[in-house]
């Protein structure tokens, strides 16, 4: 479902299947809920595998904002599909800043 | 002193019910001595003097195993076991052994093709009848643990059934009342006309529609997907769809306030709910429109004359964000130009190669369909719709609301 691992203070939330869904999402919110624990200030999603996300797993991304400390910043990568299609539509892509590439989103919001 | 070996079949070894033996043979001595052996291995005994006999005796009681000989005036052993093999089936096996002679090589395949499932072969000793009481012991124990595993099947099965109806009942019933709530067609009034599409992807539907006529002029329109789908999306859809509603009775509707209100309700809520929405206010004197776009799919402009096309302001759905935003976004319809709103259902829609409907399929049927009357020009999207899912079920609850200055 998904791999966590660190990038300097960045903690880099990979996700691993192509869909996330209304069936997927539970799983996910659940690893995302037993591995971010210590309310980091900078997380980015590893989206580019995503080919599929729905109002559901939109919710389960934008729950890690609640899990974050009050100035956390949240990114995503996702090149330019469905997933920041959805972003844009939803107006979230203010609040979740969508990057090209892994490289971009982590120097971006590394300190 | 020695160990007691038991004898197989024996209530020695076993603390179980005795098995229940109809012996039918008519000659005497041999009836007799198959009965003392079989009662001698823990097995309770009945005899029948012939074929007709057995056959009333097992119509009288339950036995477990029928010993019976080939050879017997009127109906022989086969055509015993013939008949008690054609009775209907019930839930307890009657084990047959058929009793008879070693060289008699066609009646052994006659008696295995009637339905025997031992035999035994004269002259019998007591080893050949522990043989076959032991056989029989075994089926009728697998038998019954069988037939004990199917009933238990069976009950379950029959309360899955039963809760399976009742929840379906149920939720019948919620979506008669889901469907209440929903405006009543306009098709032809003026100056506003309305119409929808509502395919809930379950009986009930996280999607949500309402027009209210607020004054002479103006009315009061929205329309909500709540996240996810099934009950607790519908269940908090009627919600949003009774706040919503409460805005009605505002002197002037303060729409970025309500929403905000809303955004705060919701986002206080435990659990990852959230909603997208559209909530407006169309004052069809002048054909201006005033709505907040909250996270919902981008409304589409379907003027009478010209290309249909989206507006893509708006603020982020409710419930996600704490302290949001919701801009209003203004724009005029002239007489017989349309609004069209629609839930991520219909855009997200996939056809069976996995191609989604999208935004731009939904623009150019809009676009083909806009010389359509009203109620044509909504089945022709739902025809379009149809057409592209392949199908009249679909994974995402599907809805619609169209809004036309007459």
């Amino acid at each position: 479902m998904a791999e966590f691992s660190k990038s300097g203070d960045v903690l880099v939330v990979q996700l691993t299947e192509p869909r996330l869904d209304a069936a997927r999402a539970p799983a996910l919110k659940a690893a995302l809920t037993q591995n971010v624990q210590d309310k980091p200030d900078r997380i980015v999603v590893d989206a580019q595998g995503l080919d599929f996300m729905d109002s559901t797993g939109l919710g389960v991304i934008v729950s890690l904002l609640k899990m974050m400390g009050a100035n956390g910043k949240l990114g995503i990568v996702c090149g330019e599909g469905s997933v920041r299609k959805l972003l844009k539509i939803t107006k979230l892509d203010q609040i979740v800043r969508p990057f090209g590439t892994l490289d971009d989103a982590v120097s971006a919001l590394g300190r | 002193m020695p160990p007691v070996t038991p004898r197989l079949g024996s209530p020695l070894g076993s603390s179980r019910k005795p098995l229940e033996v109809l012996v039918a043979d008519d000659d005497v001595l041999l009836r007799e001595f198959i009965s003392l052996q079989v009662e001698e291995l823990g097995c309770r005994v009945s005899t029948a003097e012939d074929g007709q006999q057995a056959c009333d005796a097992l119509d009288a009681g339950a036995f477990d195993v029928l010993i019976t000989d080939w050879q017997m005036p009127g109906m022989d052993g086969t055509q015993l076991i013939e008949r008690l093999r054609a009775r209907p089936p019930s839930d307890s096996y009657l084990y047959i052994i058929l009793v008879t002679s070693r060289a008699a090589e066609r009646t052994i395949r006659e008696g295995l093709q009637a339905g025997a499932d031992d035999f035994m072969y004269k002259p019998l000793d007591q080893l050949q009848l522990e043989l076959a009481l032991a056989s029989a012991r075994r089926i009728v124990d697998l038998q019954q643990r069988l037939s004990r595993r199917n009933m238990h099947l069976s009950r379950a099965h029959s309360r899955v059934r039963d809760a399976y109806r009742r929840i379906r009942s149920d939720l019948q019933a919620a979506a008669v009342t889901q469907r209440e709530l929903l405006p009543h067609p306009s098709l032809t009034g003026a100056p506003l006309r309305h119409t929808s599409i509502f395919i809930p992807s379950m009986e009930i539907s996280g999607d949500t529609l309402g027009v209210d006529q607020l004054d002479e002029g103006r009315w009061m329109f929205f329309h909500v997907d709540v996240s996810g789908h099934g009950v607790p999306a519908a269940l908090s859809s009627v919600s949003a769809h009774h706040q919503l509603s409460m805005l009605r009775p505002m002197q002037n509707i303060d729409l970025p306030r309500g929403i905000a209100s809303l955004n705060d309700q919701l986002y206080r809520r435990p659990g990852d709910v959230y909603a997208t929405m559209i909530c407006g206010v169309a004052d069809m004197r002048s054909g201006r429109i005033e709505f907040v776009r909250a996270g919902h799919p981008l409304p589409l402009v379907v003027p009478a004359r010209g290309e249909p096309h989206f507006l893509e302001a708006g603020g982020p759905p409710v419930g996600l964000l704490p302290q949001a935003n919701f801009p209003v976004t203004e724009v005029s319809l002239a007489p017989g130009d349309r609004l069209l709103l629609y839930s991520d259902g219909v855009t997200e829609c996939t056809s069976p190669e996995g191609e989604e409907f999208g935004e731009d399929r939904l623009a150019l049927a809009a676009g083909d369909l806009r010389a359509e009357a009203l109620e044509a020009f909504v089945n022709g999207l739902r025809a379009r719709l149809l057409a592209h899912r392949g199908s009249t079920t679909f994974e995402d609850d599907v809805s619609v609301l169209v809004i036309e200055r007459a």
